[in-house]
């Protein structure tokens, strides 16, 4: 049930952020575009694909060094997904330099993105948790 | 609530006997309160066995199929297993902090977020003690989160 909220969670950020890059996308390379039902689909698909890579995390505890990696090999993933199923369903010429760039750039962009904003809710709990812990000290959570 | 106090012979044992029709959260919490307060543990150090109230107990660890606990300066070991201190101690402010580690929350000073879902307690005497993701629902459900 957690990893299923964890994937849901990934899922909502992952659609997100490739709507975000596919707006800015076809605003540059393809202005006179329009958004078709199957692009919507393909989304939705490479989303979901995208949230497999969270197979790659445990559920167990994870070292330093063992979390480097794995978010390593997880970006590596996400490279993979979306550049190949952008190649396959032609959201871009694989021969075009500057797409296939600018397509790299913005899965470096979300990914950091998604990252940054997991750290954040973390923050976020972290903060929660010490209020808590200081009305726990002062006997008002039992 | 009726209470009755009994006197018994000077070998019998304590006893606290609970007799209600329902064992509600306020029959629990005097149970987790008892347990706290009365039980103490048995840890060895330098040869010499003392008993420990849990309340001076910062934490647990598991390391090589030895159990220590942590006072605010001393290490004891003791010989209760992990999942029998978990067992034992269930419900009062010890709780499952990693795979090795069980945790007073009345001794933890602050928390951190640490690297994937972890997060670092910073315990009263200093010491920090990593909290696994696995485990911070359980810490979350014992702060109320």
């Amino acid at each position: 049930m957690k990893k299923i909220k964890q994937i849901l969670l990934t899922f909502s950020f992952v659609t997100t952020g490739i709507l975000l890059v596919a707006a800015l996308y076809m605003c540059i390379f393809w202005p006179g575009a329009s958004v078709t039902v199957k692009l919507l689909w393909q989304i939705l698909g490479l989303s979901a694909l995208c949230c497999l890579g969270n197979f790659i995390w445990p559920e167990g505890e994870v070292s330093k060094r063992g979390f480097l990696v794995r978010l390593f090999l997880h970006y590596i993933y996400i490279n993979f997904c979306v550049l190949g199923w952008g190649i396959k369903f032609q959201w871009f010429l694989w021969k075009n330099i500057n797409q296939l760039l600018v397509m790299c750039a913005a899965i470096f962009l979300v990914f950091l993105i998604v990252t940054v904003a997991l750290a954040a809710m973390d923050k976020r709990l972290e903060k929660e948790m010490n209020e808590r812990l200081l009305q726990f000290r002062s006997g008002e959570v039992e | 609530m009726k209470i009755t106090i009994e006197d018994i012979g000077p070998e019998e044992e304590d006893e606290i006997i609970i007799r209600c029709k329902n064992l509600d959260s306020h029959f629990l919490e005097l149970i987790y309160s008892l347990k706290m307060n009365t039980r103490k543990i048995s840890g060895s150090k330098d040869g010499n066995i003392s008993m420990i109230h849990p309340k001076d107990i910062y934490y647990f660890e598991a390391v090589d199929n030895k159990v220590f606990l942590y006072c605010s300066k001393e290490v004891y070991e003791t010989k209760m297993k992990l999942y029998e201190i978990e067992k034992e101690y269930e419900g009062t402010d010890f709780f499952r902090a990693s795979k090795s580690v069980i945790l007073n929350i009345s001794k933890i000073k602050s928390f951190a977020s640490a690297f994937n879902g972890r997060f670092e307690a910073t315990l009263l005497n200093g010491e920090k003690v990593m909290i696994s993701r696995q485990y911070v629902s359980v810490l979350k459900s014992k702060l109320g989160l």
